[in-house]
């Protein structure tokens, strides 16, 4: 809080540690002691006992501790500026209800139901995001069991930055895990870890993600029939993966590109729409914008002054709701 | 069958074999003595079918008996006990085995220590100690000393198998399981014996106990002679009485060559067990935990408690069905806590269709039935289809081991405990909130797997886990003051205090501190020996602050005064100061206030209450307008009673001064001296608000609680308390003559270095002169 926090005075006494008891060889204690065969420097406890390995630093000297007056988490210090944008506010976002039979409709009621929870609690509390670690068996942690599903519980909280941050050890350590030297380029494995997940359907985290790609689908469908999709229509859509560049990017690189590697392009085009979606405030900005650029037939009239005004004012608002930018305006230097 | 457990001499024969002969027709004994494992009648799932017809005919209700009776002390196996536990009658009341039983036989043999009965059987054998490590939920505590009891056979030397238990709750509560699963009566085979409470007869055979009790029998019987077995359960914990129980167990096995010890300990540190016992056995048997999936906070909480709040509401809004159970520090925290899940809870449930969600709060000081509470189900969902309803338990580490309670699938996890710690140097112990250790973390994490695979949710960072975390939580003898400790291990004939082999030994400076004080306190004389003083004071259990305090006081004339307040500083705190009505509060304090301080405030309120106790009021409802806390003091009225039953045994009077006497206060302050005289603090120079401790010279400040009304420039303060500032907390004016007078070898001149005191006290000790000297001129 440097100066602009509140005053802490405290008197500290002349000896706060008491070493005058601690160093006077007079005392009562100390007497004793020492006719009993203790020498100044030595534990306590038997001469050379077998478990005299396992004694802590408590049995040469009292145990010391700094008092806690706050509710700063356990690792966190005053002095490193974390941020707390609420960047994480607007996460988990899902797609709306198109229903059809009976039970699908009850089941998207149920999912939808779910998600605008989801959603109102994030939105009330925050979102906190946690990084697994590992599986607690018997006392010990265990990286290793059951890594797909590890992976897409992984994958279901964590925000856009955690992910990627997970995606790179997950890659390693799936590299240091496979023994046989099989030391696959991380794109590939990432691509098994998809397949993985692909098969392990009753992951919920699978399902909601599939719901997700199911209305994309459509969505896309909608987008190319129509082919001008205005952005107040987007914004109005709920779910997370409708953006026409991510549209535009597909269509293209499905042509480029083999079947085989387009779960992996899937994957990628999901994080940055998710990246999208909690950036939500920018999102029909950033589409008009992109329309722009579109050879989409009506393009809104902006020329000269007012498209370098426009650009100059979605940047700013773009910088602002992008932390690493916002820690650039500010000044501020990241903690890692 | 009133007594089996006769005078060793006479042994149990005399009873059975008069009763083998009235039902001499049992063919069913022989059936029962060798029928193969295959009949069905053997089976124990099928038990209670032919429990009829065994009855039928020629009863084998000697059976049992007779079958315990061939047992080979220490030569039995497993399959031998086995089948005297499916016999139809009970081997140690002769009673028929209830349906009951049976039912809760089955259930024992799922448990996971069954499977490796006869494996126990041969270390324990074996060897005289053994190490048992059970994960909880392996059914150690309940089945280990039954399989001891049937291989023991204790009741043959008149001796018992004693399970010791750190909590009181624990021992009651298992020792009536173990009696039930029997098929015995609480308080006859099996009982249990906790501080002010004992439940045994002379029939018992198995008992269960705090290990502060069997510290006490072993105070009056070295060798614990009573014994055949011992077993201390949740060694883990390591509490103070524990340690020093298994450092007196390791001379005791030597000169009780046919004293079997049993510790048992949850997974953590076996080997440091293993080796401290020199080289003990172990035998490991796994736990019936689900696996839990660990979460960390990729980047440190600024606030963990706003963030364990929103984690919760996360996952009720997130996770499927499950329990919550989430780790506070404090009482304080916990309510609070508590109160705004509850808020934020309520809006989504106004909002959405959220399941509904209930919270528990859940700390030592809480009401038993509030307790009992966190036990209730989950609410249903608010209608039929609906999301369903969810539980939250808010806890301190009360839960994390000696608490189980079912259907938590979510921990959270802060990473914060309240600790005590004691600091000898400047005689501080003080309970603070410190970061657990990673032992502690996973043990708080195990939680989510009771029922089935769960999550744990930790506020903080794997780097934080692996770096600022210890590995283990320090045990309770390194974070206290041994004074008590030094007493007991004085009077239960330790005489090389240095040379004691505990497992881990405190700190040199704290051991030479708690000599100091009992040998200010005339415990222990200028040679380390034990005092008349001392073995009266070891009587009592309490801080031999406390003791000696309460064994002076009827030479000041109000032994009855300072009994009440001893009990009011054994209890919690009476005085309740809700933070939404602190002024109401403050204002009925005022009531009960007395200038000289805040014992005497203490004295008068509780003087108050059985005032009003007398006149037949509803007590709590006049507690709660008076801003007292009820429960306290019903537990400073039964706290008091328990140590004038000690005062009566050890003929300590009784007295009290008559309340119009000039002296009535005064005594009480003098008499109060007589404990608290190496609490002291004297005003600091110029200041009017900071003091100083004598002798250790800390600067303090009166804790802004205190009614002490005069200005007084000497007071005595019964806790130091250690925040951003220090504080001297229940405080009571004196006179510094009362001081010098009381103990003048705690007041030698010259071993005060602070120069102000010194001149102060050397002018307090001249007018005494002066004053005596008149007085013999007089």
């Amino acid at each position: 809080m440097g100066l602009a926090g509140p005053k802490k005075r405290t008197r500290i006494s002349h000896d706060p540690n008491n070493n005058t008891w601690s160093r006077s060889t007079d005392r009562f204690g100390h007497k004793i002691l020492t006719a009993q065969g203790w020498t100044p420097g030595s534990t306590l406890g038997v001469h050379n006992a077998s478990h005299s390995s396992h004694y802590t630093s408590a049995s040469a000297s009292h145990i010391r501790v700094t008092i806690k007056d706050d509710n700063l988490g356990l690792g966190a210090s005053t002095v490193t500026n974390a941020h707390t944008f609420g960047l994480d506010l607007f996460q988990g976002v899902l797609g709306r209800l198109n229903g059809k039979g009976e039970e699908e409709l009850a089941q998207d009621l149920a999912k939808r139901r779910d998600a605008l929870l989801r959603q109102v609690v994030t939105k009330k509390m925050g979102n906190l995001t946690f990084v697994s670690g590992g599986f607690l068996v018997g006392d010990r942690i265990e990286k290793i069991v059951v890594k797909s599903q590890e992976n897409s519980k992984k994958r279901k909280r964590d925000n856009n930055e955690a992910e990627e941050e997970i995606t790179d050890t997950r890659g390693s350590d799936e590299k240091s895990d496979n023994e046989s030297g099989n030391e696959l380029p991380r794109k590939e494995s990432r691509k098994r870890n998809e397949r993985e997940k692909k098969e392990k359907k009753t992951k919920k985290a699978k399902r909601k993600r599939e719901s997700g790609k199911h209305k994309k689908r459509k969505t896309d469908r909608i987008l190319t029939v129509t082919s001008t999709a205005t952005s107040a229509d987007e914004s109005d859509e709920a779910s997370p993966g409708d953006s026409k560049a991510a549209k535009r990017a597909r269509k293209s690189e499905k042509k480029a590109q083999r079947e085989a590697k387009k779960a992996e392009k899937e994957r990628r085009r999901q994080e940055s729409a998710k990246r999208k979606v909690s950036r939500k405030s920018d999102k029909d900005v950033e589409h008009s914008v992109e329309s722009d650029s579109t050879a989409t037939p009506t393009p809104p009239v902006l020329l000269g002054r007012n498209l370098v005004r426009r650009r100059f004012i979605q940047q700013k608002k773009l910088s602002s709701m992008d932390q690493q930018s916002l820690k650039e305006i500010f000044m501020i230097k990241a903690p890692t | 069958m009133a007594d089996r457990r006769p005078s060793p001499s006479s042994s149990d024969d005399g009873g059975r074999v008069k009763r083998q002969k009235t039902s001499k027709s049992s063919s069913s004994k022989s059936t029962s003595d060798s029928v193969p494992a295959l009949d069905p009648k053997q089976n124990p799932y099928l038990a209670h079918h032919y429990e009829d017809a065994s009855d039928e005919g020629a009863s084998d209700e000697d059976g049992a008996m007779v079958m315990l009776k061939h047992l080979k002390r220490h030569k039995t196996t497993a399959a031998q006990a086995e089948k005297i536990e499916i016999q139809a009658h009970n081997p140690w009341t002769m009673r028929k085995h209830s349906q009951r039983y049976f039912e809760i036989l089955n259930k024992r043999r799922g448990l996971p220590v069954f499977h490796q009965r006869q494996e126990f059987l041969d270390l324990y054998h074996k060897s005289q100690i053994l190490v048992f490590v059970g994960e909880t939920g392996s059914g150690k505590t309940t089945q280990i000393p039954q399989y001891v009891l049937y291989d023991d056979l204790p009741q043959r030397k008149g001796q018992m198998v004693a399970c010791t238990q750190p909590r009181r709750v624990a021992a009651m509560s298992v020792a009536q399981r173990v009696a039930d699963e029997l098929d015995v009566k609480l308080g006859e085979e099996v009982g249990y014996s906790i501080r002010f409470e004992d439940r045994t007869s002379e029939k018992t055979v198995l008992k269960y106990m705090t290990d502060g009790m069997l510290l006490r029998e072993a105070m009056a019987d070295n060798n614990l002679s009573r014994y055949s077995t011992l077993i201390l359960d949740e060694a883990h914990e390591r509490t103070m009485a524990t340690d020093i129980l298994m450092g007196l167990l390791k001379e005791v096995v030597e000169r009780r060559p046919d004293l079997k010890i049993i510790v048992m300990s949850a997974t953590l540190d076996a080997a440091k067990f293993q080796r401290y016992f020199n080289d003990a056995p172990l035998l490991a048997v796994p736990g019936r935990t689900h696996p839990v999936e660990i979460f960390y906070t990729p980047e440190p909480e600024r606030d963990y408690v706003d963030a364990a709040i929103r984690t919760v509401i996360q996952i009720h809004g997130t996770e499927p069905e499950g329990d919550i159970l989430l780790f506070m520090t404090g009482e304080e925290e916990i309510e609070d806590a508590c109160k705004r899940i509850g808020l934020e809870a309520d809006s989504i449930i106004g909002e959405l269709d959220a399941g509904p969600l209930k919270v528990y709060p859940l700390y030592g000081g809480l009401p038993p039935q509030q307790q009992q509470m966190i036990f209730e189900p989950a609410p249903p969902p608010r209608r039929p289809g609906g999301k369903p309803g969810r539980k939250v338990i808010v806890s301190t580490n009360i839960a994390e081991t000696s608490l189980t309670i079912d259907g938590i699938v979510y921990v959270v996890d802060p990473g914060f405990s309240k600790q005590k710690v004691y600091n000898p140097r400047i005689r501080v112990e003080s309970l603070l909130v410190s970061p657990i250790s990673r032992a502690s973390a996973q043990q708080r994490a195990g939680r989510a797997g009771r029922t089935r695979p769960g999550k744990c949710f930790r506020l903080y960072t794997e780097a934080a886990f692996k770096k600022e975390l210890i590995d283990q939580t320090h045990p309770e003898i390194l974070r206290s003051n041994l004074a008590t400790t030094v007493l007991q291990l004085k009077k239960l004939g330790v005489e090389d205090l240095v040379h004691f082999d505990l497992m881990d030994p405190p700190a040199p400076e704290t051991l030479m501190r708690a000599l100091e004080e009992l040998n200010y306190l005339t415990c222990l004389d200028d040679e380390g020996e034990l005092t008349d003083m001392g073995r009266l004071a070891s009587e009592f259990p309490l801080d031999p602050t406390l003791s000696v305090m309460l064994i002076c006081s009827p030479e000041f004339y109000c032994s009855s005064e300072i009994l009440s307040i001893v009990a009011l500083l054994s209890a919690p705190q009476i005085f309740s100061r809700p933070s939404s009505q602190r002024r109401k509060a403050d204002e009925m304090k005022a009531y009960f206030t007395h200038a000289g301080g805040d014992h005497l405030t203490m004295l008068n309120a509780y003087h108050a209450f059985i005032a009003a106790q007398t006149e037949g009021e509803d007590m709590y409802k006049w507690c709660y307008e008076h801003f007292l806390n009820y429960r306290s003091l019903s537990q400073v009225v039964s706290v008091r009673s328990q140590l004038q039953r000690i005062m009566e045994r050890q003929n300590i009077e009784l007295v009290s001064t008559p309340f119009e006497d000039k002296q009535y206060w005064s005594n009480i302050q003098r008499a109060l001296v007589s404990g608290f005289f190496m609490q002291v603090a004297k005003r600091d120079g110029s200041s009017n608000k900071t003091y100083k401790t004598v002798k250790d010279n800390q600067s303090v400040l009166l804790h802004p609680s205190t009614t002490l009304g005069q200005d007084s420039e000497w007071v005595i303060y019964n806790e130091f308390v250690l925040t951003s500032k220090n504080y001297i907390r229940t405080v009571t004016a004196i006179k510094p003559d009362w001081l010098l007078d009381h103990s003048p070898e705690y007041y030698d001149l010259d071993t005060i270095k602070d120069r102000d005191m010194k001149l102060s006290l050397q002018a307090v000790k001249d007018h005494m002169r002066r004053k005596e000297a008149m007085k013999r001129r007089a």
